[in-house]
């Protein structure tokens, strides 16, 4: 039944945009509204190569060439957009939406307003077939819409398959941790920008080759077909079958096709409605029905599946952690002793209000800095200000003999310098394990190229830091939470978490922002004897923000007491703790705990 | 586990359902005697209204026959060919559902894409068909395809020849036409046709579909100072937004346009009372009452409708046997050696390469209604 | 014709066109800032205040002057059972900004078509003749535009001094600023929202009015109006009130000198080249403060 044929290879090049979509909303969680454009650019290019460029039988090199153009368009709007910090990226791409129509109308390589006919039918090399072509395979015979139906299918696995191991790769992983929370991301040294514009781009190739499919697959293209109900339809179908699965994507396209396709019916043949208003009627219909569909489920119908990673069988004994790296700038400190991390004079103003006035700090390897102060006294700025999230207005900073000021976060963190953050910011729909794995440094497969090129090394790569990180999660207790996603954690085991991420990332400087406020005092022993081992065991250097003077004492090798901004004093815990007019001054009347 | 497990059945539930709903309306849809006759409907701005025009009229046609016995003993049942935005590929769609679960026996449609690229399934279908398209390459792309409608060619000699009889002192003239395919079709016959009897062409000025506003081009358009202008947008409202808008920034001389602008808005817009006419199709006064009343109601595409109906009637009557099936091929080759064919509206001239000549009448408007000029009927035209 | 007489009309005629797009703007813009949602559904009350007064017009022969304060109460009734039946509820599940987005414009479609089939997709008129006018700048603006650029400046005072200078409006206000803070001080967000929906669709039914006054009333008519005030706010941002006013202005000049520029097809591509340049120069509008307040996509 030719009908139902060509409904069904409909959807199977719907289902390959659905996948793109997939990945750039779903799975990268940017909000884009005119996927319709990015088919539209690979149906044009897919045609005009076919039609003008290339030689007959070379239909997939078309589909490969509409991918290309597609993710270049992607690179042309996604780079400025992505710029301002993506939030405006919705309504760029909306525009590129509303305009796309119109300037395909008035360019004359595009066809104009009637676009481009006569585009050859899929083909591969020798195999040209004509529409009469048929496939005899004994008693059966395929004809050649059959048969297109067929290599459409195919397609739509190939996509499949391509997508799943993106989304199940450590880029995938890492594009994840960008949704969640990119700034989190950019602490531990990864440029969060670029990786969500590498994942547009994917996602676009994926959809300029399912435009390509579609030129080929209905031999011409034409403007009208690009418009923002095209786009509205794929997002529906994305919603519908579930943004975070690429089956809910699959499903979503079938489901959504199916619907439009019965509706057509019930109007046409059922209900008795006057026949000369079922279009519109069709129309109607379908977006109450899309109304009713978010009202009720709007998850859609497939969840995220996060990934079970398996224990590795018990070898030896868990390995201790490596020692902490020396930072990788090219004067290296390798003494013990020396300053990793120094700090002088640093300032920084908000309009009006001073921040930091003047502060310095020189973290050492296997000691532990606390700083204490008042609220507002500048604490986690000078933090912002040594991790790259905020730029000082004065001072100086170094990581050996390299200066930090003025540098990116992720920059710094590749120096060797980790942080934790006063609200904890775990990625939450991770599981606890990706969190570990995510902060982990050497990722061969966070590259989208190598997950391709160099499967092998991915692998052996990505087995050896699960080993570790399982390893990590026993260090901290939270092994038998492995495979929870992060929101499962309890407040206290998130913090512990945080401790074990920023362990993974191996940083030869920690800078820890209230490591132990809100944990219950009874498991209090626990992070100490954590925070602890970092200085004295993994031989970091070690610097803390606190309020708790007897987690202060109990660790603090030094202390570091700020108030309006500057450094006011220093000294060992004993000699700052002990000064009872200071602590008078920041804690009022109550006499410091010290037990 | 069970959120994934609940996941799935749900979606099989769904689908089941889908497709169930989709079954249960191929059986017993369709009575095994019907004939089914294939009718498109447009949800795009233009083609819409004279979407309701046509069915109107093939309606009123059915009903009519229906009332009499059918054809061959079988009643005729419209089906609705849904192309959307005037998009090939939902029109492709729907065509597909109607050739092969419908089984349609002849199809009347329009738009130029949706027609040109649809062309080569019609000849496979082995499906008469009859288009409202005016472009002229529509029945290159098909063998099995009559025009009902008259080309841009035609349009543009009818409406020059008018003016050169009745306007003379119009030496002039600008185009204000849709920037699709169609429309600078229109504008290119017409710098053609036009020339030929000395009107020049001064200004043209294109315009999106379905303009909110034509304030710019008019005004550039009237800097030329044309004599008259030739309005040539896709139907439905424009003509009505031109005529107001070029009469609001005061320019007098004469409107004029084609068929697609020929709807119940215009009927009642005053501004069209004066120097304006435009070139359709006219119903005579021998034609039906039933089908005038409905084109004074509905537009002047109602009568298509009801013509259709007829035309597919007469030639399966009259080339196939009851109980035999309808082939396309039969129907056209029987209609274009019959040639010069008479229906209850107008008599056709239908050419064997798909072309048709057709009465065209000239029109203006007056009270509150259209106004016959002047008939010209196929012979004279071709 | 020298060059500024024959540029004057284009000026002329690009204003009037902005201050139409600026009334849908401004009530998009209300909404985006309180509700913090891109509401297309907004093109639903357009096309029932079109066809209200059609209805009231054509249909009952009552004259403009009860059909057209009838039309636009019969405009505010829809946008608040919009808000009430369909928009309530996915707000207070927190529902995300792109289903929001797909909830309005699965509205204005379902409401566009919904007409198409029961009323017709034919287009009427209410006013038959050529609507008086006045010759100004070297062309002649009807009484249907001075209405509209006359209506869009009234507006825009009145929306300001009504959340500037009433109770109901300072909730708005609030509720716009920091949501969570207004219903801490008892602000009942709810009732801010109700009174949102109801001002904006006045607004839109005092654009939709004098626009149909013009073009006709077709179940399609809402379309540019509502995409267009999304490109004025683009343009202009939504710093203060008079931004997205500011923006529509800019855009319909733009639309018009591109034509006086270049042959009128290249109109939209300039148009909409200038709004995507707007965007990637300076992304939060001309006028500052755009920003996706409640971006929870």
């Amino acid at each position: 039944m030719l009908y139902l044929i060509d409904v069904l290879t409909l959807t199977a090049i719907l289902a390959v945009a659905v996948h793109g979509y997939m990945l750039i909303k779903g799975l990268a969680g940017m909000l884009h509204l005119g996927h319709a454009v990015f088919y539209g650019i690979g149906a044009y290019a897919g045609a005009i190569l076919s039609t003008r460029l290339l030689p007959p039988g070379f239909f997939p090199v078309a589909v490969l060439g509409g991918a290309v153009f597609a993710a270049a368009g992607a690179l042309l709007v996604g780079w400025p957009a992505l710029q301002a910090r993506g939030r405006y990226f919705m309504i760029v791409t909306f525009a590129m939406q509303l305009i796309f129509v119109t300037l395909v109308i008035n360019f004359v390589f595009t066809g104009g307003p009637d676009g481009l006919s006569s585009i050859p039918r899929i083909s591969l090399g020798p195999w040209q077939p004509g529409r009469r072509w048929a496939l005899a395979l004994g008693p059966l015979e395929l004809g050649f819409a059959q048969v297109k139906l067929l290599v459409m299918t195919a397609f739509t696995g190939l996509s499949f398959w391509f997508c799943s191991r993106i989304v199940q790769s450590p880029y995938g992983r890492l594009i994840r941790a960008v949704r969640e929370d990119e700034q989190v991301v950019e602490a531990y040294g990864r440029d969060a920008t670029r990786a969500k514009l590498s994942i547009l781009l994917i996602g676009a190739g994926v959809t300029g080759a399912a435009g390509s499919l579609f030129a080929h697959h209905f031999n011409y293209v034409g403007p009208s077909q690009f418009e923002l109900d095209l786009t509205m339809l794929l997002l529906a179908m994305l919603i519908l079958g579930g943004q975070y699965s690429l089956i809910g994507a699959t499903v979503g396209a079938v489901l959504m096709i199916g619907l439009l396709e019965a509706l057509r019916f019930v109007l046409d043949n059922g209900l008795g409605v006057p026949l000369d208003m079922t279009a519109h009627l069709r129309q109607a219909a379908y977006s109450v029905i899309l109304v009713l569909i978010l009202a009720v489920r709007s998850h859609g119908l497939f969840p995220e599946r996060l990934p079970r990673l398996a224990r590795p069988p018990a070898r030896q004994p868990a390995p201790r952690p490596a020692p902490a790296p020396t930072p990788a700038s090219s004067d290296a400190v390798t003494d013990l002793g020396e300053a990793v991390l120094t700090a002088s004079n640093l300032q920084k103003h908000f309009g009006g209000v001073t921040a930091v006035a003047s502060a310095g700090l020189s973290l050492r390897r296997g000691k532990i800095i606390a700083i204490i102060g008042s609220n507002g006294a500048g604490k986690t700025t000078v933090f912002n200000i040594l991790s790259g999230f905020e730029t000082a207005d004065g001072g100086e900073a170094h990581v050996g003999r390299t200066s930090i000021l003025g540098r990116q976060a992720a920059e710094i963190a590749r120096l060797g310098v980790a942080r934790t953050f006063q609200d904890v910011r775990i990625w939450n729909r991770l599981t606890v394990i990706e969190n570990i794995l995510a902060a982990t440094p050497y990722q061969p497969g966070e590259h989208p190229a190598r997950l391709f090129l160099s499967p092998g090394r991915v692998a052996r790569a990505e087995a050896a830091n699960v080993a570790d990180a399982w390893s990590l999660l026993e260090r901290f207790g939270l092994a038998d939470k492995a495979n929870h996603p992060g929101s499962d954690l309890s407040y206290a085991q998130r913090k512990m978490l945080a401790l074990g991420r920023v362990t993974a990332f191996n940083p030869a400087a920690m800078l820890l922002d209230e490591p132990t406020s809100g944990v219950d005092p009874k498991k209090l022993d626990v992070f100490l004897d954590h925070i602890r081992a970092f200085a004295h065991q993994d031989d970091r250097a070690v610097c803390l923000i606190e309020h708790n003077m007897a987690v202060v004492k109990e660790l603090a090798d030094w202390v570091l007491f700020m108030d309006e901004g500057r450094v006011v004093t220093s000294g060992t815990p004993g000699e700052v703790l002990g000064d009872h007019i200071l602590m008078r001054r920041y804690l009022g009347h109550r006499k410091v705990a010290t037990a | 586990m069970t959120t994934r497990l609940r996941s799935w059945g749900r979606a099989a539930l769904i689908g089941m359902a889908a497709f169930a709903a989709l079954a249960a309306s191929i059986g017993p849809a369709r009575a095994a005697d019907d004939l089914p006759l294939g009718i498109c409907q447009s949800t795009a701005q233009g083609p819409a209204k004279f979407s309701a025009a046509l069915w109107k009229g093939a309606e009123i046609a059915i009903n009519e026959i229906n009332a009499q016995g059918g054809v061959n003993g079988r009643k005729l049942k419209p089906i609705p060919v849904d192309v959307g935005n005037n998009d090939p590929a939902q029109a492709r769609l729907s065509l597909n559902k109607a050739i092969d679960v419908d089984k349609i026996a002849s199809l009347v449609c329009w738009g130029t894409n949706v027609m040109v690229q649809n062309g080569p399934l019609i000849d496979e279908a082995d499906v008469a068909s009859f288009t409202m398209s005016s472009g002229t390459g529509v029945v290159k792309a098909s063998k099995l395809t009559q025009q009902l409608e008259a080309v841009t060619t035609l349009y543009c000699k009818v409406s020059a020849a008018h003016i050169k009889a009745k306007y003379p002192s119009v030496k002039t003239f600008a185009v204000l036409y849709v920037n699709y395919e169609f429309g600078i079709e229109l504008r290119d016959k017409c710098e053609e046709e036009f020339g030929k009897v000395g009107i020049k062409l001064v200004a043209s000025e294109g315009h999106p579909n379905a303009p909110p506003d034509l304030r710019a081009q008019l005004t550039k358009l009237l800097e030329a100072k044309p004599d008259a202008i030739y309005l040539a947008p896709i139907g439905g409202g424009t003509v009505a937004l031109g005529i107001r808008t070029a009469r609001e920034l005061g320019y007098a001389g004469l409107l004029t346009t084609y068929g697609a602008g020929d709807t119940p808005d215009i009927y009642n817009l005053k501004l069209a009372e004066g120097n304006f006419f435009f070139v359709s199709n006219e119903v005579p006064p021998n034609a039906p009452e039933v089908v005038k009343k409905a084109t004074a109601e509905f537009g002047g595409y109602t009568p298509a409708g009801y013509e259709y109906i007829w035309l597919v009637s007469k030639l399966i009557r009259e080339t196939t046997k009851p109980g035999e099936a309808v082939s396309g091929k039969t129907l056209i080759a029987k209609l274009r050696t019959e040639r010069d064919i008479q229906t209850p509206v107008n008599r056709y001239l239908f050419k064997d390469d798909g072309n048709t000549t057709r009465p065209l009448a000239i029109f203006t408007i007056e009270n509150g209604g259209r106004k016959l000029e002047r008939i010209l009927s196929a012979k004279e035209l071709d | 014709m020298t060059l500024s007489q024959s540029l004057l009309p284009f000026l002329a005629n690009g204003l009037s066109l902005g201050l139409s797009i600026s009334l849908v703007a401004l009530a998009m813009a209300l909404i985006w800032r309180t509700v913090g949602i891109i509401d297309f559904g907004l093109g639903s009350v357009y096309l029932a205040v079109a066809y209200a007064t059609l209805g009231l017009t054509k249909g009952l022969g009552l004259g403009l002057g009860i059909a057209i304060p009838g039309a636009l109460l019969f405009g505010v009734a829809v946008s608040l059972v919009l808000y009430g039946a369909v928009y309530r509820g996915f707000l207070r599940r927190g529902a995300p900004l792109f289903v929001m987005v797909l909830v309005g414009i699965s509205v204005f479609m379902a409401i566009q078509n919904l007409i198409g089939a029961a009323v017709s997709p034919q287009k009427f008129y209410f006013i038959d003749t050529i609507l008086p006018g006045f010759e100004v700048a070297g062309t002649r603006l009807n009484v249907a535009q001075l209405a509209r650029m006359g209506v869009s400046l009234a507006a825009l005072a009145g929306v300001a001094f009504f959340c500037l200078h009433t109770g109901p409006g300072r909730t708005i206000l609030a509720v716009a600023d920091n949501k969570r803070l207004a219903q801490g001080v008892g602000i009942s967000v709810d009732r801010a929202y109700l009174w949102t929906y109801g001002v904006a669709g006045l607004v839109v039914g005092a654009a939709a009015i004098p626009d149909v006054a013009e073009s006709g009333v077709d179940p399609y008519v809402a379309i540019n109006p509502v995409f267009l005030a999304l490109a004025a706010i683009i343009i202009g941002g939504l710093g203060n009130f008079r931004s997205p006013v500011l923006g529509a202005v800019l855009l319909g000049l733009a639309f018009h000198l591109a034509v006086w520029m270049l042959p009128a097809s290249w109109q939209e591509v300039i148009a909409y080249g200038f709004v995507v340049a707007i965007l990637v120069v300076r992304p939060q509008g001309l006028f500052g403060g755009m920003n996706l307040v409640r971006e929870r996509a």
